[in-house]
């Protein structure tokens, strides 16, 4: 995945989120579907929420919030989320200008 | 009026002709009866009842009948349907039993319905317990001895979530217990009202306790969710409390309604609601004792919270 490609959350969502004892689950009111997800996914998540974020945006933060080096195997882990989360609706590549 | 202020006469005549709007709570049906004898059944248990005079708007239509001349002459049927589905035929001295299903599913069939849990309900000072699990999980006889141990019975059957504010509205119909579980509420209640025995049921042996008559009279008042507690009979255990993490009891809960996708976010602010405002916890007894004592125990320690009305 490309690092600087930008992610955001559908325009027309707004995500409700909760977190519990280290899940989040979230709705998706595009698709009427609800997600439990893992920490680190919804972390992911909660980020892109606060704005568009890109792939080494995004594995900086979560680097930093597991305490791990950023390092491929962030970037890989990272981008695998960010394909999950993308099947699912929850989250859209920022259109290039 | 009460279904038992009608003489044996007027009832069954009204059963067969236009019927009767039979309250049991949060719940108001038009059912019709062409059954003789289900008529003295359905007095015996529903006797307490209120009937809707004048009726208002039905939550759901059930009629029981023999589905031919053949089944009502030969072979004696009865089959029991609500608006949009049938129940299975059964022989007709079963006939209580379809009665039954069709009174649980009609309201759920319907088009327009509050978020259902497939759930007993109980409420104490003002809270409600709410008990999801799936049959054989021992979840009626327990909320059968809670209901005559200070729990009030909301439903053994289904947790109805209002949408207004989140508390549980009641149904308390009759109790269906299953197999062993009949002579064990028979043993440990006295007071307890059963009917005759079902025999050969797709659940075995099936006999229905009447709700103790505090719950048929407080049916109007419902009760904001307190504790979740996942009821697991399994013979000869020590009685086990555990804590459940959010999350995973979100899924079951979530797996428990019976409508959940059909209300969009508003089910989901619904149960999440649940999840953050409840004690989360699975239960395994085999004593209804100690599991009543348990689940005290439990209601005790938990703050008390804002009473709803209905």
């Amino acid at each position: 995945m490309e690092a600087t490609a930008a992610w955001q959350v559908p325009v027309e969502a707004k995500l409700p989120l909760r977190y519990w004892d280290g899940d989040y689950v979230v709705y998706n009111p595009l698709t009427g579907n609800t997600h439990v997800l893992d920490i680190v996914a919804g972390k992911v998540l909660e980020i892109i929420m606060a704005g568009p974020a890109t792939s080494a945006e995004l594995c900086q933060h979560i680097a930093e919030f597991l305490d791990v080096p950023n390092d491929l195997r962030t970037a890989e882990n990272v981008d695998a989320i960010l394909a999950v989360l993308d099947r699912l609706g929850l989250i859209e590549p920022v259109a290039a200008c | 009026m009460l279904v038992r202020d009608l003489s044996r006469q007027a009832l069954a005549r009204r059963l067969r002709s236009e019927g009767v709007h039979l309250n049991t709570g949060v719940f108001t049906t038009h059912l019709r009866i062409r059954i003789a004898r289900l008529v003295d059944e359905f007095a015996e248990m529903y006797g307490p009842y209120s009937l809707e005079e004048p009726p208002g708007i039905d939550d759901a239509h059930v009629l029981v009948e023999a589905p031919s001349l053949w089944h009502r002459l030969v072979k004696p049927l009865a089959v029991a349907s609500t608006t949009s589905l049938a129940i299975e035929p059964v022989p007709v001295d079963r006939a209580f039993t379809a009665m039954e299903t069709a009174l649980n599913w009609g309201p759920v069939s319907s088009d327009v319905t509050p978020l259902i849990m497939h759930s007993a309900v109980l409420e104490r000072d003002g809270r409600a317990l709410i008990m999801p699990a799936p049959s054989g999980s021992g979840k009626s006889s327990l909320s059968a001895a809670l209901a005559w141990r200070g729990w009030r019975l909301l439903s053994d059957e289904m947790a109805v979530f209002s949408f207004e504010d989140g508390s549980v509205c009641p149904n308390p119909r009759p109790v269906s217990l299953k197999n062993k579980g009949i002579g064990v509420i028979a043993a440990f209640e006295p007071r307890a009202r059963l009917s005759r025995v079902y025999h050969g049921t797709p659940k075995g042996d099936i006999a229905y306790m009447q709700p103790p008559p505090e719950a048929i009279a407080r049916a109007g008042e419902s009760a904001p969710p307190s504790l979740v507690i996942a009821p697991a009979y399994a013979e000869g255990a020590a009685t086990t409390l555990k804590a459940l993490d959010r999350a995973e009891a979100f899924r079951w809960l979530v797996d428990s309604t019976v409508n959940y996708a059909s209300m969009l976010r508003t089910g989901f602010e619904m149960m999440t609601a649940v999840v953050a405002q409840c004690g989360l916890y699975s239960l395994t007894y085999s004593d209804l004792d100690s599991a009543i004592h348990a689940i005290n125990r439990l209601h005790a320690d938990r703050r008390p919270a804002r009473r709803a009305s209905a």
